[in-house]
């Protein structure tokens, strides 16, 4: 039990979505074509990251819950406490994380460097978890089925969650088809490390009054729990050995590098440059899937059973026969039936697909001294406008919109500030900020920053860094 | 200078990022958890009418008072969950008789020599009466005692309230358990 606490707790304080806020349409940063393949890199002449530092993302964060709401040192019963958060979380509110590391990155303008094309390539690694609440299973645990809750249907379809573990190679193709409009893609290849998930589960326990006894017991089971990359591992990890993890981590290197599952994916985006100052971008990342053949252990329970108890049918009576095990027999019977059984059948999982769209807004020219003139084309220092996110989850789409302000401090600071509204809080602030040293880029972004005033009631953070190398296309880089 | 600002500005904003507050809390009260839920379970439970038993006291040659009797392999504490977690049983009996004869009802808890482990529970339910709502508890000792149980065996015992059986009415025994779990 505390074990299982313990577990909910390293998901729910190490956790979150996958919002980006801060980094799309950020066009300094060669990360933000990962959000947008088609997005405006018109003066990249090439870039490359620094080897596993050119993006670091970690989102932490849960719906409805922050640390604060358990452990606070307030004097209160924890037990309380634990039943005020089980019954004041919905099934539809959400622990989720997701982490990501890109191992290698790098982009380039073919034909030395002249071409309206721009491709980008690299590998990245990526840990992502979505649990919902499982709010019945974990009443009926906290409270039993008794007293009032006779009658009452548990639902064991709140039972929905995934986790994976993989890396992405991927390339992408971007190009500026005229003044106005760039537009871009990216394939990409998953390569499977570890994915569990339990997503489509339709069970019912509930207890009604009977008619020959007190009550009759109902259990409909539909439940099926798919897992790739899991059961080899369990084999090692009995040895706990130091041997065992270096075997661990052999296979994760083998299937990080192709050596697992397998999947597909592309990303597609597009910036529509409307006017000097107006412009729009969209992008639709990760419709992909993964098929699951090799380790693969499923788990599935599909019965029903309805009891009003142990009948006693005396032997000799209306020509009942002495079976004095007929009920043991009946639980075996049913215990077997309910216990999972193991099947290794392939399966496909697919990507949570992502969609960006933002607007955008680029006003105040620099001055220049010495003309006490505007500035060329493009020379803006301000932009403000609003994005929209949304990520495919298996009951809902969660959303956030996020307004922004972006500011070009000098040539060397630009900072974006963005103020956020999602499934986990309505006053997200975030901040972020990209310094250019010449060619040499770093960039640092967090978001929930008014979370930090008192980070135990935080109930979602994100960071991302990382440091690039971007060769500009013109002198003055990104001045346009 | 202006470079120097900048500098110190973004330093600034940095140190923000990494050390933020937080409130005192305590995740050793995760320790303190305990849940304890209150499970309904329907019992055993059988329906006999007078006209069945009246045949299989004749067939058998019987003189009242008899008894019929059945036994049920019920291992139910073998399993270690709650075995490990219950603190506390009540068993709930409703008995209705509509038949003209005065009956006993007997339950006895053995273990697998048929030795009995709690003191059998037994009570009367008259000719054409209700009897709800019965409930013994076991909790502690007498719990300890109830799980080595792995066989139940149930007794009715007939005692002809007339000389002639009548063969008018039911004999109906409902029973269930509430259990007290406490999961540490």
């Amino acid at each position: 039990m505390r074990l299982f606490l313990l577990l909910v707790f390293i998901i729910v304080t190490s956790s979150y979505s996958q919002n980006k806020q801060l980094l799309y349409d950020f066009k300094e940063l060669p990360q933000s074509l990962m959000l947008n393949p088609g997005a405006d890199v018109s003066n990249y002449k090439f870039h490359f990251g620094v080897p596993l530092l050119s993006h670091i993302h970690i989102n932490a964060g849960v719906s409805g819950l922050s640390a604060y709401d358990l452990f606070a040192d307030d004097g209160r019963s924890f037990n309380e406490k634990v039943r005020e958060v089980l019954f004041d979380l919905s099934r539809n509110d959400v622990y989720t994380a997701n982490q990501q590391l890109e191992v290698f990155s790098g982009g380039f303008r073919p034909k030395n460097f002249q071409d309206k094309r721009y491709f980008s390539f690299g590998m990245y690694q990526e840990i992502d978890i979505h649990v919902y609440h499982p709010k019945d299973p974990a009443e009926l645990a906290y409270e039993g089925n008794g007293g009032a809750n006779i009658n009452r249907v548990y639902d064991f379809g709140d039972l929905d969650l995934s986790g994976e573990m993989l890396t992405v190679f991927h390339f992408g193709f971007n190009k500026q088809l005229n003044d106005k409009l760039t537009y871009g893609f990216r394939g990409k290849v998953y390569s499977s490390i570890f994915d569990m998930r339990s997503t489509n589960n339709d069970a019912l326990f509930y207890t009604q009054p009977g008619e020959r006894n007190f009550y009759r017991h109902i259990l409909i089971a539909d439940v099926t729990v798919n897992s790739s990359g899991y059961a080899d591992l369990r084999d090692i990890e009995s040895e706990d050995t130091e041997d065992g993890s270096r075997q661990v981590l052999s296979k994760f290197r083998n299937r990080a590098l192709l050596g697992g599952n397998l999947g597909l994916g592309f990303d597609v985006g597009l910036t529509y440059q409307h006017s000097e100052q107006l412009s729009f971008t969209g992008s639709i990342q990760d419709v992909g899937f993964i098929r699951h053949n090799k380790d693969v252990e499923n788990y599935t329970v599909n019965d029903a059973e309805s009891l009003e108890g142990v009948e006693l049918l005396f032997p000799g009576i209306d020509g009942a026969e002495e079976d004095d095990d007929f009920w043991q027999d009946l639980l075996a019977d049913l215990d077997e039936r309910f216990s999972p059984d193991t099947t290794s059948t392939a399966y496909t999982s697919w990507r949570p697909m992502k969609l960006n769209g933002s607007m955008r807004y680029d006003f105040g020219k620099k001055k220049d001294k010495d003309c006490n003139c505007s500035a060329e084309k493009g020379d803006y220092l301000n932009a403000i406008g609003v994005q929209l996110f949304a990520i495919k989850r298996p009951r809902l789409p969660q959303f956030a919109l996020t307004g922004f302000y972006y500011r070009r401090l000098s040539d060397f600071l630009r900072l974006k500030g963005t103020y956020t509204i999602d499934k986990f809080t309505a006053y997200n602030v975030g901040l972020g900020m990209s310094m250019h040293f010449g060619t040499f880029n770093v960039y640092l972004m967090g978001d929930n920053l008014l979370a930090y005033r008192d980070l135990s009631k935080a109930r979602a953070l994100s960071l991302q860094l990382g440091f690039n190398f971007v060769f500009p296309t013109t002198d003055n880089p990104f001045t346009e | 200078m202006k470079a120097l600002a900048e500098k110190l500005f973004i330093f600034f904003i940095a140190i923000a990022f990494v050390i933020g507050c937080t409130s005192e809390l305590d995740f050793d009260q995760a320790e303190d958890l305990s849940l304890e839920p209150v499970i309904e379970s329907s019992f055993i439970f059988y329906q006999l009418s007078a006209e069945e038993i009246n045949t299989e006291a004749t067939s058998q040659s019987m003189v009242a008072p008899f008894m019929i009797r059945d036994t049920v392999a019920l291992d139910l504490f073998n399993e270690s969950f709650l075995n490990d977690n219950l603190i506390r049983i009540d068993i709930t009996r409703d008995t209705e008789n509509s038949t003209d004869e005065d009956v006993e009802v007997v339950f006895n808890y053995v273990d697998d020599s048929f030795e009995p482990t709690v003191a059998p529970f037994s009570f009367d339910a008259p000719a054409n009466t209700d009897r709800p709502g019965i409930v013994t508890s076991y909790q502690g000792e007498d719990l300890e005692l109830l799980k080595r149980s792995t066989q139940i065996v149930a007794e009715l015992v007939v005692s002809p309230t007339q000389s002639a059986f009548s063969d008018s009415g039911l004999i109906e025994i409902r029973s269930k358990a509430t259990l007290y779990l406490r999961i540490d």
